[in-house]
């Protein structure tokens, strides 16, 4: 394998409260090569946090420490703020669960994706808004035209989440960070969102992390898969064989959920076991 | 099979008026029998959950009849009436009130109703949901997803309802949890014998927990079957089938179909 | 087992003890915000002075001493003395009685006024909201000074008067905010299973709707209670409020108007305190709203 597109060592993050420091993220270790990479856990295990300090996103009174952080061998880890803003955006970019809340509700969205272009490549009008017609066109939109003087609200869930993909490609990142990305969508129109994702991928070269709480979802989709608990990183496997894994918390996580044609009388429920947050 | 506890025909119901009218829910017949578990399945926008509503008693107007254990309802219920359908939300956070106890939770449906022996009866119904007596006292923010959830179900189980509405009850929460809730809803149905409806948009859950299923798509039913159907992709209908495919993990192949539809949407 | 750990334990035992641990929980956080601190100090400062009135060691608010008026603050007059030699350390300590029931009635008239208005319309909807919200509209629409003047010229200039002029003119933001929390609850899971278990609106508003509005409506309160009583203090500057010789703050400072120049403490010290205890219950405010504000968390 060549130079890893990412590379995270001994990742903590902690947030003060009032009985002394709590630590949500715990030595996390990552290497990303160009994959689709799932990070799966439950709420809590520190799976979102990670994805947002890649971004520098991490919300105060966050703290975050890390040994190392590499992206594209540029080490990351101590940049300064103004830094960050360089970085996150252009080479890396993020998608978030609910569009409603990442876009302007009083601008079409087409401007809102020119604004992108101006803000990360700068260039003419006339060129931002070819553009913009053609990344709406990259995310399937079929009408992009149409597309492009529409307000956030007109959209329905899955167009929108399209048009945020649309926006992070502007600048053309080579990893995309997507957190939860279709679990507010429906099943058919979130097969659509994961296509695209896919395509970008084997397209573009992009190296994905799609952070998911659903394990079967990110099985099917992902190249490899880190499952976390407790803010580490309990087991890591190919998402091929997923059903191998040896750690009793993803056995636990595969075996209770239920599966269409399932006769088992009782689900199997997770009995947690202090050791595994060790 | 007894006699249906449930029986909607022909019910129609729509928001707004003019060109901003939705019709959500259009012609809809349905009949659940006596101690049942009936699915219903469909993407948002369905109108599975407006459906749920109206059976509940908490859609105002509509066209059509609903019947609940044979007898024929209105949204002006008596107590009586009120008293045989209670229903479990999606959101175990705004389901309770934010500055109540769960005893005073529980506790007031029984004082609406007027039954005796309140505090024996809230003692009875936490333990029923696997919660402890140390919980009774508790706020809801003092607990977990899933322990709300269970002090949900036991709002709704205090009065001893015969049909049981679940509204997405497990889509909020974590698997490990959802587990543990649909296990508790499988083993109250069984020690209590209620009719349920259960409302979801997940086929795998729909077909574990329910004995017979309607498959509903922009406010109508489009079949109806058992669980062992749904779950081994018997049912007939085109989108059925595509909902079917679509909800066992990501399958590209799946996409021709899907374009398709999407731009008619 | 100490009063703490009782308040503070995971297992309360009883429906009491739960809301008690709940209030000193808030009380916990309260305490960690020295300026919500201070601003509870400064009123209750004003409650005690305002109590205390009677029984402290003062001259008589009221006692003129014409020999020696308009002295300057000194050990015998700490305020110093007003044109008709009155001490105004002690008028300032009366006059809080006077703000304080102004106060004090006015948050009786106008909480439950907006909330009952606002939480009806909210809930019930249809034609009755409208006319409500028309209603309140109307209200809102006027200036609040102007219509208290109108209001207290229309009956007779005084203390009741003022009062009712200034519940007149503040009820109605309180109902625009109850309403629009109702408009939002009204859909609330926890209201809908209400109405599933039969509860009557009568029911649904008292215990589901009105608990959950006090909290923003109280915040409100306290964050206005500067205007009310500078409200009051205009009306009282204008010679519509408290009548003479009752030691109203505003028509303290009216008077001490002609002495501005060569005896500014006689205008300075009542608007010191108007300024000291408006900001107090603004600070309070601010601090109260950290704690209850259901928003929050």
């Amino acid at each position: 394998m060549s130079e890893p597109v990412l590379e995270i060592r001994n990742l903590r993050i902690a947030f003060p409260t009032l009985r002394g420091s709590l630590e949500v993220v715990r030595g996390l270790d990552l290497t990303l090569g160009r994959e689709r990479l799932g990070i799966v856990g439950e709420s809590g295990s520190g799976k979102s946090l990670t994805g947002r300090a890649i971004m520098g996103l991490v919300p105060p009174p966050g703290r975050v420490s890390v040994d190392r952080m590499s992206f594209m061998g540029e080490d990351i880890s101590r940049l300064a703020p103004a830094d960050f803003v360089r970085l996150r955006g252009r080479r890396i970019s993020m998608v978030l669960q609910d569009p409603k809340f990442s876009l302007n509700p009083v601008m079409k969205v087409g401007r809102q994706i020119e604004e992108t272009y101006h803000l990360h490549v700068g260039g003419g009008r006339r060129q931002a808004y070819a553009r913009t017609l053609e990344v709406l066109a990259a995310v399937k939109i079929r009408d992009p035209e149409a597309v492009y003087h529409l307000y956030p609200h007109q959209l329905s869930g899955g167009m929108g989440q399209r048009v945020m993909i649309a926006m992070m490609l502007i600048p053309e990142p080579q990893l995309l960070i997507a957190d939860e990305p279709t679990s507010a969508l429906d099943v058919t129109i979130q097969l659509q969102v994961l296509a695209i994702l896919e395509d970008l991928v084997r397209e573009r070269g992009m190296s994905l992390i799609f952070i998911s709480h659903d394990l079967g979802l990110v099985a099917s989709f992902c190249d490899r898969v880190l499952i976390m608990y407790a803010g580490k990183v309990v087991e890591s496997c190919l998402a091929s064989e997923l059903d191998r894994v040896q750690h009793p918390y993803a056995r636990g996580l595969l075996s209770s959920v239920p599966r269409l044609g399932d006769d088992r009388p009782e689900l199997p429920t997770l009995e947690r076991d202090a050791e595994w947050a060790q | 099979m007894s006699a249906a506890t449930v029986e909607i025909s022909g019910l129609s119901i729509s928001f707004g008026s003019g060109v901003r009218q939705i019709n959500a829910v259009k012609d809809v017949t349905l009949a659940v029998a006596d101690g049942e578990a009936f699915g219903l399945v469909g993407e948002s926008g369905s109108g599975k959950s407006t459906v749920l509503n109206a059976v509940a008693g908490l859609v105002d107007r509509y066209s059509g009849t609903i019947r609940v254990a044979g007898e024929a309802v209105t949204p002006k219920r008596s107590l009586a009436q009120r008293r045989l359908v209670q229903m479990v939300f999606q959101d175990p956070y705004g389901s309770l009130h934010p500055r109540q106890t769960v005893d005073k939770a529980l506790s007031d449906p029984a004082v609406i109703h007027g039954l005796d022996g309140i505090g024996a009866r809230v003692e009875r119904v936490l333990a029923d949901v696997g919660l402890k007596p140390e919980h009774r006292f508790r706020y809801p923010h003092e607990l977990s997803g899933g322990q709300r959830q269970r002090v949900a179900i036991a709002r709704a189980l205090i009065l001893e309802p015969r049909i049981l509405l679940l509204d997405e009850p497990t889509s909020a929460l974590d698997v490990s949890v959802q587990a543990e809730v649909l296990n508790l809803l499988r083993r109250l149905r069984i020690e209590h014998g209620f009719t349920s409806i259960m409302v979801s948009h997940n086929l795998a859950v729909v077909s574990y927990m329910c004995d017979r299923i309607a498959v509903m798509n922009r406010g109508r039913v489009l079949e109806t079957g058992t669980g062992d159907a749904l779950a081994k992709g018997q049912f007939v209908h085109a989108y059925s089938r595509q909902l079917f495919r679509a909800s066992s993990g990501y399958d590209r192949s799946l996409l021709g179909d899907l374009w398709q539809d999407a731009a008619e949407r | 087992m100490s009063a703490r750990a009782w308040l503070l334990s995971d297992m309360p035992g009883s429906r009491r003890q739960a809301s008690l641990g709940q209030w000193y929980r808030n009380w916990l956080s309260f305490k960690g915000n020295p300026l919500a601190m201070t601003g509870l100090a400064v009123v209750v400062f004003l409650v005690l002075v305002a109590i205390l009135a009677p029984i402290l060691p003062l001259q008589s608010p009221t006692a003129q001493a014409l020999a020696d008026r308009l002295q300057p603050p000194s050990a015998a007059h700490w305020f110093g003395t007003d044109e008709l030699g009155r001490d105004i350390l002690s008028r300032i300590a009366w006059g809080a009685r006077i703000t304080l029931t102004i106060v004090i009635m006015v948050v009786v008239i106008v909480v439950p006024l907006g909330l009952l208005v606002g939480t009806v319309s909210g809930y019930v909807g249809g034609p009755l909201d409208i006319v409500l919200m028309r209603v309140t509209d109307i209200f809102m629409a006027f200036p609040r000074l102007v219509l208290a003047l109108a209001f207290v010229a229309a009956i007779k200039p005084g203390l009741e008067s003022a009062i009712i002029a200034i519940a007149l003119t503040s009820w109605p933001p309180y109902a625009r905010i109850a309403r629009a929390e109702t408009l939002t609850l009204r859909q609330a899971d926890f209201v809908k299973a209400a109405r599933l278990q039969g509860a009557s609106p009568l029911r649904i508003l008292w215990n589901h709707i009105v608990p959950l509005c006090t909290a923003s409506v109280v915040v409100r309160m306290t964050l206005d209670m500067a205007g009310i009583i500078l409200t009051a203090a205009g009306l009282g500057f204008l010679g519509l409020g408290a009548q003479p010789p009752l030691p109203e703050w505003g028509a303290m400072i009216s008077t001490g108007r002609d002495y501005l120049l060569d005896q500014w403490w006689v205008a300075t010290i009542p608007g010191l305190a108007i300024f000291v205890v408006s900001l107090g219950f603004n600070l309070l405010g601010d601090g109260l709203r950290d704690v209850l504000d259901p928003k929050r968390s």
